[in-house]
């Protein structure tokens, strides 16, 4: 990950809508994105992840900022003459011609010597597994097959950036799980950078070196996964990528990049001090994950809150809790089953205290 | 197709549709081969004397070329026409989008007599042309065309713009987008709109007559026939080749149809 291989300056896209009113698809944004790396636009639909996917394949034409790839400005560079190349979410394969036509269609208009074109394509049905394929009709092909197809016709340009939009959409479930795991694969195979896009959170987790959380436009935080899950700067990203908990707390006082001292429910506890902008009095919203609030009252280095357990669901691997605390507010807590060290059985309307590591809460901006 | 045996009803039903559909033909088959100039039952006797006249008829065949040949010309304009509307209603933001479709559908609910009549008082009193068989086939462009146009962009309608998209992708410009994904993927919409186009321009009588100067098109022709009940079964016999003709073209283009899609078998060189 050294260079940059496309850059967005202040790039914006607006849509004049027929009632006359312009639509903000995209607000005024800047993005690296690195060479070799699997970068994900992660967001709800209408977040604005295709325009800017669509905006780098140039089917449009930014309202105002650069947009570079390796380094060229690509603004008015129509689409057939950028480095990129796209898998469609339909895959849109050509039906009037068949798999091997297909996967050659770049390279005949690049008009490439015949002997180099069948190289080529049979490498890339070879590197998506679809060898023996070559003169059958997009019709005659399985969901995964045409998805192949559209990545090996994609591939086979060897292009400086390969652009997905939601690839995997249209498959099942288990299908999609396969998937994963083999476009992961083979991105790091070919070295190609991937720019991504889904609505898919877990999709995003799994597969991506950095993902870009969008939400109306906007891009609000660009991350690795890790961080996208464990540290997410805004309530949006915190709810989008897993389940969060959220907690309204009081600061009463903060020790600069060490903790913060809050308020939540009847109970004074630290978390670690991360987030710029914030001032002793300020009421903040804390994200705290399930999975990282323990119910055991384990007295040593841990954060507590008194709260009363209202609800209990019994998940097989774990059970999930939800807890009430003092304010109103309610948090769910995750507790893995186990069986090692017995968990101690609880009941509805039992007051317990509820504890996580200064580490594992977050406090969000506005 | 199906191998499993059709249920009784089904082929009544069957059976009876293509009764319905077919018997009138089929008489006329039959009374094209009948030795008498009456046209009744009971049959007189086997002849091909109204084909020999037939071959005789010079006006006969002039107006049945003439109407090949305005159809020909005329159902590839419209198609030409029909195709070009077609991409700029569906794949380009037109302008009055909405109108413009409704504006050139106008001639397929327009009675063509009105549209003969505006014709004649247009080519003669306005214009002051001469009538001619250029004139007709303009007249039969225009009616043909709404009918190509919805062909063609049913077909348009129906194939996602992704595809062009996935082309300019691939390297290839507008041009080479039309030339090698839109046009081929439209074919069949384009030869089913042209053959839509000939028929009306073939078998339209009531616009036709009108704006018919010295040279005329076969139904006009045809129809005048019916004054001389003794050159009936010419007509008759003119009307079972065009029929024989035209259900062998059908049958043709259907087959030419399949082999297009499964020919890939044999794509497999390169």
């Amino acid at each position: 990950m050294v260079n940059k291989i496309i850059e967005f300056t202040n790039v914006s896209k607006q849509y004049r809508e027929r009632t006359g009113e312009t639509v903000n698809a995209l607000q005024p944004a800047n993005l690296d994105i690195y060479e070799g790396e699997f970068f994900t636009l992660l967001g709800p639909s209408g977040c604005g992840k295709t325009t800017a996917l669509r905006l780098m394949a140039g089917f449009i034409q930014p309202t105002s900022g650069k947009i570079s790839i390796r380094g060229q400005a690509m603004n008015n560079v129509p689409p057939y003459k950028r480095p990129v190349n796209m898998v469609f979410q339909d895959y849109a394969l050509f039906p009037h011609l068949n798999v091997f036509e297909n996967v050659a269609f770049g390279l005949r208009i690049r008009r490439t010597h015949a002997e180099e074109i069948r190289r080529r394509v049979h490498e890339a049905l070879e590197i998506v597994q679809l060898v023996g394929f070559d003169i059958r009709r997009p019709s005659e092909l399985s969901g995964g097959q045409k998805q192949r197809v559209a990545l090996a016709r994609a591939l086979v340009n060897e292009p400086a950036v390969l652009l997905l939009d939601e690839p995997l959409g249209a498959l099942d479930l288990k299908l999609r799980r396969a998937m994963q795991i083999e476009l992961k694969t083979l991105q790091q195979r070919v070295g190609i950078t991937f720019v991504y896009v889904t609505h898919d959170q877990e999709e995003a987790l799994t597969m991506s070196d950095r993902i870009a959380v969008m939400s109306g436009g906007n891009i609000l935080q660009v991350d690795t996964p890790v961080n996208i899950y464990d540290r997410p700067t805004t309530r949006f990203v915190a709810d989008f990528v897993g389940e969060t908990n959220f907690l309204t707390a009081k600061i009463q006082s903060i020790v600069p990049g060490e903790t913060v001292k809050l308020a939540i429910g009847s109970d004074l506890v630290d978390v670690r001090h991360r987030t710029n902008g914030i001032h002793a009095g300020d009421i903040v919203t804390v994200a705290i994950r399930p999975e990282k609030l323990a119910l055991i009252p384990n007295p040593q280095n841990v954060e507590q809150i008194s709260a009363t357990i209202s609800e209990i669901t019994f998940l097989g691997t774990d059970t999930r809790y939800l807890v009430t605390i003092p304010s109103g507010e309610k948090a769910a807590i995750r507790v893995q089953n186990t069986g090692k060290n017995k968990q101690p059985t609880y009941h509805i309307g039992e007051q317990v205290k509820i504890s996580y590591e200064m580490d594992d809460a977050q406090i969000l901006t506005n | 197709m199906t191998e499993k045996k059709l249920p009784i009803p089904g082929l009544i039903y069957f059976v009876l549709m293509i009764l319905f559909l077919y018997l009138p033909i089929f008489i006329l088959i039959v009374f094209s081969f009948n030795d008498s100039v009456i046209l009744a039952f009971p049959l007189k006797g086997f002849t091909f004397k109204w084909y020999e006249q037939l071959l005789q008829a010079r006006e006969l065949l002039l107006s049945a070329r003439n109407s090949i040949l305005v159809g020909i010309g005329s159902s590839l304009v419209a198609t030409l026409i029909g195709a070009l509307s077609a991409v700029a209603v569906t794949r380009h933001h037109m302008p009055a989008r909405s109108f413009f479709l409704g504006v050139s559908s106008i001639p397929l609910v327009m009675p063509s007599i009105v549209l003969g009549v505006a014709m004649l008082v247009l080519f003669r009193r306005v214009l002051d042309l001469d009538l001619n068989l250029w004139l007709i086939a303009t007249a039969h462009v225009l009616i043909s065309i709404p009918s190509t146009i919805l062909i063609v962009m049913a077909r348009l309608a129906d194939f996602s713009h992704n595809l062009e998209e996935a082309a300019m992708d691939l390297g290839a410009n507008y041009w080479v987008t039309l030339l090698k994904v839109t046009l081929p993927i439209s074919l069949p919409a384009l030869i089913a709109a042209f053959l839509t186009a000939f028929t009306t321009s073939f078998d339209e009588y009531a616009m036709t007559t009108l704006i018919t100067g010295t040279d005329t098109t076969l139904p006009v022709y045809l129809y005048s026939l019916l004054r001389f009940p003794r050159r009936l079964p010419v007509a008759v016999a003119m009307g079972s080749i065009i029929m024989v003709v035209s259900a062998v073209l059908v049958i043709l283009a259907e087959k030419l149809r399949e082999l297009g899609t499964t020919r890939p078998k044999k794509e497999n060189e390169i």
